[in-house]
């Protein structure tokens, strides 16, 4: 095989010269991309029910939906939530399900839904988007003070949006502001005296708009298109059209009306900018569209768009997620080009031979690139994720072409062969076995890591895939190349650095000190052990550390009843309150919901603040110190509850357990009251538990209703139809579109209302009977305000309440620990109640049910390939030592840097066992060779040790080396990375020492040969 | 169950006072007002409808049949007491001229012969049987006259042969029933005329006792203020609105209310003093309506009685003057204290 490669050598060359190219190709083709996309196969379901209230909303169409959505082929868990006048089902599919597929089984079952739905609810799927959806939000700004939010939302709806929507890539746009409209003030105390009841004035409005097509006609003149061009042009038109003939001539709209452009009303939402409110949209990517791409051609776009807008207006742009992305990508970036100049450093130290150095320095390069290829050809992008597993392994990429290169270097000096190409193929071939068997023992023990699910799934198989992958194309590296090039470049030399010999002098004595004093080091050995387990106890869990996106996210949550008005005040507060540092470069807010379709309501805010790089950072140190401040300063705002979190991270965490915190505490039950009450209590445990913030109980209850209810005896005594009351609400407050009103190529909306809205005014709304006689309605119903439910949840077909909760200061795991013993003892569930525990903690608890059979697996595969490799279950178990070694040091690094126990340190803890386990592979199979060759045990020991101390300490020294970027950097990105890295450095440290020093003395201590 | 209810009925009590710094009470829209006994008048809005009082309107007649000649006022004018407003050519009249024409020679006639057979008689030639007979005839003759001289008095102003129509009184035309050369007699009246110096008002409210012992109020109309007194309280119900229908007689000082003029109508019922507050500084909170007092570091929960409103504003009692509440934005002290 090595002699094949090494007399095709020239093709090798060729090979080479291509898989550079080709890799460096294909990382610049690479599609970039922060996460993994966590989002699960969902869909989701809305229907508008005008008029209904949440529990009608909920007994007619969601529970319906539910039900026949339940049932669907791969459909796992189904939650929804009913307002007043929308119900959202949201369906999710089991992971791997095909979210087209999926889609089609939902759109068939629609069909047969809308069956069991009251007439005229039409269910519709919600925009393919997900959770990492978000991609840009933009305002249009005027800058001349020329045009009214209605116009520039008309610009918006009319012009922007068609450039935008046609980028490939863009799902749907969601769009604030208010929508312009003609409206038809009606004055009732006019229509009374003049005798015009509200449906004649729907009537006339509808009559007169009306445009048709007729056809063609044949003429002298040519083929005529007949049209009917009845539509309206001007507010004037409306005012003209005639209601009802009287003798004294005819009432007009104009008589009883004034026809005003304005706000179409019933607007749930808007979006301001440093305070005020603006014109602002949000485009949602569809699922799977690269993100960075995407932005990128948005952009283009935008410019484009720009040019179609009136002078003064400009599109700006607020916020993308690509910036993210781009930081986050330059970190990994920077820290794997400094990791390979460490590594090849440090390589150095110990191989003083530059051409020796240049190769190790080489393999690592080449192993990226044809990684890349790898990449490029599965179709993975180039993410937070698959780049890190690159740049954590960067380290191990070189040991293959170490031992390879220094086994034909340590020959070449030893000059035992005369011929060069037989001592290369010789002392390759020598290396292959223990080479190939090392390195799979690392890509093993990663093979545990594909049984994750979910979020930690989607994270970090790719994570492990590419460092499988890049082992995989070390090995190729190694074997392939490496003799070819060592053939050509390498030359004899010394074979010790002077560095290097002091450490193995030093070394060897430490080692004879240590045979003589074995007890007490095994015991300070075990004792560091137990140490390191104690630790391991006290450190902190957590899902996954937080990713920094350099912008802050404040949730506000009011009074369901506040009105748009008031919750734009609150939004310019939070926002005025984080500009008063210099470090916020600006904020904006969305109050409730766009459009239709989403289900929020006026009384939720999110705010956006954008911040400076961290570098520029003043007034506080940290994010947590930043919402410290804002947190402080926002505690006295009566009526408002505020919750702080990151835009990204805030929508992960909703798409995994529908909520937007850490923590969420639901509480399923029957009884409404009863549900909310236990919330309330609930709450109270949390919110007095240390690390609590932002505690939020969903107001579910409290929602002020008008309700009007026909009183059917009165309704026959004054012949009156139910339809008529029904289509004056529909109209007149529903705001059901009478008409349409053009202007240039826009088409604008006519509806009709009141001039003056009140309880008051709704009472007095004249009807008309069948007979001609006015009535009011409170004459024909019952008209009341009540309390009602705002949004009522559901999961699995159970009702639930949602007690909500950050965190500070504190670790996910034992704070969950506390509030559930906490509940445990305080409060008694009535039967047929009961509590769980989502949000991230959900995640955490599942992954940690993982961990918990993957790492020990892991370790039984390393036992298993050790077994195979001695066929001794003694030796076996001896190099199986390491694994308790490496977590020593893992355990401390965790402990002291204060990271938490979380997927990646414990990914971390994976990799650093595999690692570890290889020093002992080195160690352990050359004194059973020396021994073989009948060396004594004691000598045996100590040659091995001194012969393969230079392997053991550059394999250590390059994967450490290669990590120490990650963990000292603090830009973006970096984050997620750093436990891992802190483990696997802290692991392989005290491993190595271990393996150095206590392996010699058990394997003397058990072998009694 | 109840302990937890019982915690938080307690939770709620504590939370009655909430800290909210100036700076933040601004930002949310919360105002303050300071308590004062204030004045309002206790109105009440209502669709009404302007009628003609029709004891006040007549219609202008010709006294005998006749031809319009002439018309010397249009519809929709104004005209004065005694204004001419057409001519009637009246055959009677000319028929009434000719007889007291021909009376008049009669008389004069008469009177010759009188003074002949006087002279005759006083000579002696004639016997007093011969004057005295003349002397009736001519007395018939002159009663004759007169009493055709009369007659056309009786028809009032004439012109020639045409009667000089003239209005009984001050008014408005507001019909016209004839046309040059209609025929008009007793049965056919030339034009109706209305006073409109006071009108009717017909209010429609919903509730009767506001009316109950009132007998002058104000009615405003765009800040016009006319005297008015209820007239008269239909005993049914008005049968397209479905409300009470209550005639109010007004005095129409400048003639802006018009006949079937609709508006709506401010009705003074006197004037109340009190504590007014704004409506939104009145929240209800489990049932008992609430204000927040301003203290010095926020506001401080207080209950209050509603006892009256008027347009937009309620009566309280439960306060104090020169007491400082929240007026708008008090949602946010209510969710706060409803937490």
């Amino acid at each position: 095989m090595i002699r094949w490669v090494l007399n095709l050598r020239l093709l090798v060359l060729l090979v080479l010269l291509f898989s550079i190219l080709y890799g460096f190709y294909s990382f610049l083709k690479l599609p970039i991309d922060t996460f993994p996309d966590p989002t699960p196969a969902q869909v989701v379901i809305y229907t508008e029910t005008p008029g209904l209230s949440a529990e009608e909303t909920e007994l007619l169409v969601s529970k319906p939906i539910e039900a026949v959505m339940s049932g669907l082929k791969g459909a796992q868990l189904v939650r929804s939530i009913s307002l007043p006048g929308l119900s959202y089902v949201s369906v999710f599919f089991a992971e791997g399900t095909d979210l087209y597929f999926a889609r089609n089984l939902v759109a068939q079952k629609l069909l047969e839904v809308q069956g069991f739905l009251p007439q005229g609810l039409v269910p519709r799927m919600g925009p393919n988007t997900s959770g990492l959806g978000n991609v840009m939000f933009y305002a249009l700004v005027d800058t001349g003070g020329k045009y009214s939010l209605e116009d520039l939302k008309a610009f918006q709806e009319w012009r922007v949006k068609p450039i935008l929507k046609s980028v490939d890539g863009v799902e749907e746009i969601s769009q604030w502001g208010p929508s312009k409209a003609y409206l038809v003030m009606v004055e009732t105390s006019k229509m009374q005296q003049h005798g015009v009841g509200m449906l004649d004035i729907i009537r006339a409005v509808e009559d007169y708009s009306r445009s048709a097509g007729g056809g063609f006609l044949q003429s002298t003149e040519g083929d005529l298109v007949v049209r009917g061009v009845g539509r309206f042009q001007n507010p004037e038109d409306i005012k003209a059209v005639p209601i009802k003939k009287t003798p004294q001539g005819y009432i007009l709209l104009g008589d009883v009306a004034n026809v005003v452009e304005g706000e179409m009303f019933n607007r749930r939402g808007a979006f301001t900018l440093g305070g005020e409110e603006v014109q602002g949209n949000i485009i949602l990517k569809r699922v799977g569209v690269n993100t960075m791409e995407l932005v990128k051609n948005l952009k283009e776009a935008i410019r484009k768009a720009q040019d179609m807008l009136p002078e003064g207006v400009r599109i700006e742009i607020l916020y993308d997620q690509a910036y993210l992305t781009e930081k986050a990508v330059r970190t990994i970036q920077k820290a794997l080009l400094e990791g390979i100049m460490l590594v090849s450093l440090g390589i150095t130290l110990y191989l003083w031979n530059p051409r020796v150095a240049l190769l190790v320095s080489l393999s690592i390069p080449a192993t990226l690139l044809i990684t890349f290829i790898l990449l490029n050809a599965l179709g993975l992008s180039g993410n937070l994720m698959t780049l890190g597993g690159l740049a954590i392994g960067i380290g191990l990429f070189a040991d293959a072409t170490v031992v390879v290169v220094e086994n034909i270097y340590r020959h070449l000096s030893e000059k035992r062969y005369a011929n060069k190409l037989s001592l290369v193929i010789q002392s390759t071939s020598e290396v292959a076995k223990p080479v190939f068997f090392a390195i799979s023992i690392i890509a093993v023990v990663f093979l545990p890591i594909f049984t994750f699910e979910s979020v930690e799934g989607k994270y970090y198989k790719p994570l492990a895939l590419t460092i499988i992958l890049a082992l995989l194309a070390s090995l190729f590296v190694a074997f392939f190349y490496m003799p070819v090039l060592s053939l050509w470049f390498l030359k004899e030399g010394k074979e010790e650095t002077r560095f290097f010999t002091i450490i193995k002098e030093r070394y060897l004595k430490l080692l004879s000190v240590a045979f003589k004093i074995r007890p007490v080091l095994l015991g300070f050995a075990f004792l560091m052990f137990f140490m390191s387990l104690i630790m391991m106890a006290r450190v902190g869990k957590e899902f996954a550390p937080q990713l920094e996106e350099g912008a802050l996210l404040v949730k506000s949550f009011l009074s369901p009843n506040v009105s748009l008005e008031e919750a734009k005040r609150v939004a310019k507060l939070v926002e005025n309150t984080a500009l008063k540092y210099p470090e916020v470069i600006r904020t904006f807010s969305n109050i409730g919901r766009a459009e239709v379709g989403e289900p929020e309501d006026v009384s939720y805010i999110e705010t956006f603040i954008i911040l400076k790089p961290q570098a520029e950072w003043k007034s506080f140190k940290s994010r947590q110190e930043f919402e410290e401040k804002l947190r402080g300063s926002l505690e006295d705002t009566p009526g408002v509850e505020f919750s702080f979190t990151q835009p990204i991270q805030m929508r992960i965490d909703e798409l995994l357990s529908g909520v937007k915190s850490t923590l969420a505490i639901k509480v399923f039950g029957e009884d409404l009251d009863t549900i909310n009450q236990i919330a309330h209590s609930i709450e109270e445990i949390v919110s007095s538990t240390k690390g609590a913030v932002d505690v939020e109980t969903e107001a579910q209850s409290g929602k002020l209703q008008l309700r009007i209810i026909p009183d059917r005896e009165k309704l026959q005594l004054y012949s009156v139809s139910t339809q008529s009351i029904m289509g004056v609400l529909e109209y007149y407050f529903g705001g059901k579109e009478a008409g349409q009103l053009q202007r240039d190529t826009m088409l604008f909306p006519v509806v009709v209302s009141l001039a003056e809205k009140s309880p008051e005014v709704v009472r007095d709304i004249p009807l008309y009977n069948s007979e001609g006689a006015v009535i009011k309605l409170s004459d024909v119903a019952k008209v009341e305000m009540s309390e009602g439910y705002g949004k009522i949840r559901r999961e699995d077909g159970m009702r639930y309440a949602l007690v909500q909760s950050n965190l500070s200061g504190r670790d996910l795991g034992s704070f969950v620990e506390e509030v559930r013993r906490r509940i445990n003892e305080e409060i008694k569930l009535p039967p047929g109640y009961s509590i769980s525990f989502g949000g991230q903690f959900e995640n955490q608890e599942r992954a940690m049910k993982k961990l918990s059979v993957a790492v020990p697996t892991a370790i039984l595969l390393i036992f298993l390939l050790l077994y195979l490799n001695y066929r001794s279950v003694r030796d076996s178990l001896m190099v199986i030592l390491n694994v308790p070694f490496a977590t020593v040091g893992g355990a401390f690094s965790l402990y002291l840097l204060g990271y938490n126990l979380s997927v990646p340190s414990a990914v971390g803890f994976i990799a650093v066992f595999g690692i570890a386990t290889l020093n002992g592979v080195v160690l352990v199979s050359y004194i059973r060779n020396l021994m073989e060759e009948g060396v004594e045990k004691r000598e045996a020991i100590m040659q091995a040790c001194s012969r393969r101390l230079r392997p053991i300490l550059i394999t250590a020294t390059a994967t450490s080396l290669g990590l120490l970027p990650m963990l000292l950097t603090t830009d973006i990105g970096s984050e997620v990375q750093k436990p891992l890295a802190s483990v696997v450095i802290g692991g392989i440290f005290t491993s190595t020492l271990l393996t150095l020093i206590i392996l010699p003395l058990v394997y003397d201590a058990i072998n009694r040969k | 169950m109840k302990m937890l209810l019982i915690v938080l009925l307690f939770s709620i009590a504590l939370a009655q006072h909430i800290k909210v710094s100036p700076e933040k009470a601004q930002a949310l829209g919360i105002k303050t007002q300071r308590v004062e006994a204030t004045q309002r008048n206790l109105s009440l809005v209502f669709p009404a409808l302007v009628q003609a009082d029709p004891s006040l309107a007549f219609e202008v007649y010709s006294p005998t049949e006749g031809m319009v000649r002439r018309l010397l006022v249009k519809e929709g004018e104004r005209v004065r007491k005694g204004q001419a407003v057409a001519l009637v050519y009246s055959p009677k009249v000319a028929d009434l001229r000719a007889q007291i024409r021909i009376a008049e020679v009669k008389v004069k006639h008469a009177e010759e012969v009188l003074k002949r057979e006087e002279m005759l008689y006083k000579e002696e030639v004639v016997p007093y049987a011969r004057y005295f007979a003349a002397k009736v005839e001519h007395e018939r003759a002159l009663s004759e006259y007169k009493a055709l001289l009369r007659t056309l008095n009786s028809l009032g102003e004439v012109s020639e042969d045409n009667l000089v129509i003239k209005s009984q009184k001050s008014g408005v035309v507001v019909e016209q029933m004839v046309v040059l050369g209609s025929a008009v007699d007793l049965q056919k009246p030339l034009m109706k005329v209305q006073d409109y110096s006071r009108v009717w008002v017909y209010i429609y409210p919903t509730d009767l006792s506001v009316f109950k012992g009132v007998k002058t109020i104000s009615l405003f109309v765009k800040d016009r203020e006319y005297p008015a007194r209820v007239d008269w309280i239909s005993p049914k119900v008005d049968q397209e609105t479905g409300r009470y229908k209550v005639r109010l007689s007004v005095e129409n000082r400048d003639g802006f209310l018009k006949e079937n003029m609709k508006l709506s109508a401010n009705l003074s019922l006197g004037r109340i003093k009190g504590l007014w507050l704004p409506q939104d500084a009145v929240q209800e909170i489990k049932g008992e309506k609430v204000v927040f007092l301003k203290v010095s570091d926020g506001f401080q929960l207080q209950k209050v009685k509603v006892v009256g409103s008027s347009d937009g504003y309620l009566l309280v009692e439960g306060l104090k003057e020169g007491q400082e509440v929240a007026v708008g934005g008090a949602i946010f002290l209510k969710s706060q204290v409803e937490r």
